[in-house]
């Protein structure tokens, strides 16, 4: 199941808090507009309010009616699209596709309990196939059915492999969001806080969602098959991980201006859009990889495929023409 | 198996049982994992975030870098696996044919294996492949 993480609504909320933060300063600190709802706002100008230089319109009423504060956050209307546009998918949908694919390795192979129902009924098989000799029996056992319990291995690691490559992906925009809602909060904190002389929390650790993003190899010792697997930080964590790659940035959010400390989150989410991009890279390299694996090991005869490491060849014995040479050479040799 | 007779009999009912019992519970447990992999399509759209729409420029729902490749390696799964299950259908009923034609050839062995097979039949142990009932296998779309 996900980690706790805002919602794509929650997102667009704190981006608006955001944009009424900067519409808010930028009005007071910059245009001298009187906050909207105070007596000042909207009103006629007095001595008092000319004295600290506010702003007036036209009419020689004092700036801060509704329609000048609703102005000036238009020019602002685009930061809450900004943290939309990088919330990429609900985490939380994921959830759905990754218990799918445990369920579908489970069914195949269950690495944690042992279970290996199809294994187990191969074996069964070739025990009571025991007394059955001859070139078409040999050929059956050695290419078809000693081949199965491995292959079937294999193929629940591919299920296990798309189960994680979700897993990792979901944790990236668990992460993602995370780091967005630090950005927005920090931000508003900064654009509430530019006459303060420091004190406030700004500084950003920008996004380690390359680091949650592991490689894990070889998890399963799988004949002849090394599938290479991307985990998340949750999943490999009691496995043999690489995590060389990780990296945590940072960025200051602070500054003099309204628009120095917007310029600074949109450069903090260019880097998160970046660290984005290739924490993503990583996963489709690894599924990839994958698929490259799939598609070096099929071989095609006639109408069949067989992919070796993951599916033997269709044994010659299912050919209805097999069957007289398998009873003249295996049931009655010479 | 240069054997005939009642004895020839014996082995040709356990080629019939791995061929009517152990291959099919193979296959369905294969087939299993086969349709759980083809419904997993149904829940695609998770992937689905905000984005610009490929060569339109429009602002809509778009499905990442990521979904291409695990659908493709998802088909390529939920491919090998329609056609694990299928082989190994087929070679059960092919070992049930290779039974079924050489025990025409001997009368003894076939009164044997039918005796053997009917007990199989009959046995809670085992459990019978109807092969006019099996489950859909799902090839990728």
């Amino acid at each position: 199941m996900a980690r706790a993480h805002p919602s794509l609504e929650e997102l667009r909320k704190l981006g608006a808090q955001v944009a009424d933060a900067a519409a808010r300063a930028r009005g007071i600190h910059e245009l001298k507009f009187a906050p909207e709802g105070s007596p000042a706002a909207g009103g006629p100008p007095d001595d008092s309010i000319a004295g600290e230089k506010y702003g007036t319109g036209a009419d020689g009423r004092v700036l801060g009616t509704h329609e000048d504060w609703s102005r000036l956050r238009l020019g602002y209307a685009w930061i809450p699209e900004l943290f939309v546009s990088l919330a990429g998918p609900e985490p939380g949908h994921l959830d759905g596709l990754i218990e799918t694919m445990e369920s579908a390795w489970k069914a195949l192979y269950d690495r944690d309990s042992g279970a290996d129902p199809v294994g187990t009924h191969i074996r069964q098989a070739e025990s009571h196939l025991s007394g059955w000799s001859g070139v078409a029996a040999e050929t059956f056992r050695t290419n078809f059915l000693h081949k199965i319990p491995d292959s079937v291995k294999s193929q629940a690691q591919l299920a296990f492999m798309l189960q994680h490559a979700a897993l990792a992906d979901q944790d990236v925009w668990v992460e993602t969001r995370l780091n967005l809602k630090d950005l927005a909060e920090k931000t508003t904190t900064a654009l509430e806080s530019l006459d303060d002389c420091g004190g406030t929390d700004s500084l950003i650790t920008i996004l380690t969602v390359i680091g949650i993003v592991v490689s894990v190899v070889a998890l399963w010792e799988v004949a002849a098959v090394a599938c290479t697997i991307v985990a998340s930080s949750v999943a490999a964590a009691s496995l043999v991980a690489d995590k060389a790659g990780e990296s945590a940035v940072e960025a200051e959010v602070a500054g003099d201006t309204v628009e120095t400390v917007l310029q600074n989150m949109v450069n903090a989410t260019d880097v998160l859009r970046s660290q984005i991009y290739w924490s993503e890279r990583k996963i489709t390299d690894a599924l990839r990889e994958n698929l490259d694996l799939v598609h070096d090991t099929t071989h095609f005869h006639g109408a069949t495929s067989t992919h070796d490491a993951f599916l033997p060849p269709r044994p010659a014995l299912v050919g209805e023409s097999m069957i007289p040479s398998i009873i003249r050479n295996d049931f009655r040799p010479g | 198996m240069a054997k005939e007779g009642a004895e020839l009999g014996v082995e040709l009912a356990e080629m019939w049982l791995c061929g009517r019992s152990y291959l099919p519970a193979a296959a369905e447990a294969t087939a299993k994992a086969n349709a759980i992999i083809a419904g997993s399509t149904i829940r695609d759209g998770a992937f689905a975030r905000p984005g610009t729409v490929a060569g339109s420029g429009i602002q809509g729902s778009v499905q990442g870098e990521v979904f291409p490749y695990w659908d493709a390696l998802r088909d390529a799964l939920q491919g090998i696996l329609a056609e694990a299950a299928d082989n190994l259908y087929a070679c059960g009923d092919a070992l049930v044919r290779v039974a079924d034609v050489y025990a025409a050839t001997d009368d003894a062995a076939r009164d044997e294996m039918n005796r053997v097979t009917t007990r199989f039949v009959m046995s809670d142990q085992y459990r019978i492949d109807d092969p006019t009932v099996r489950p859909p296998l799902y090839q990728p779309e």
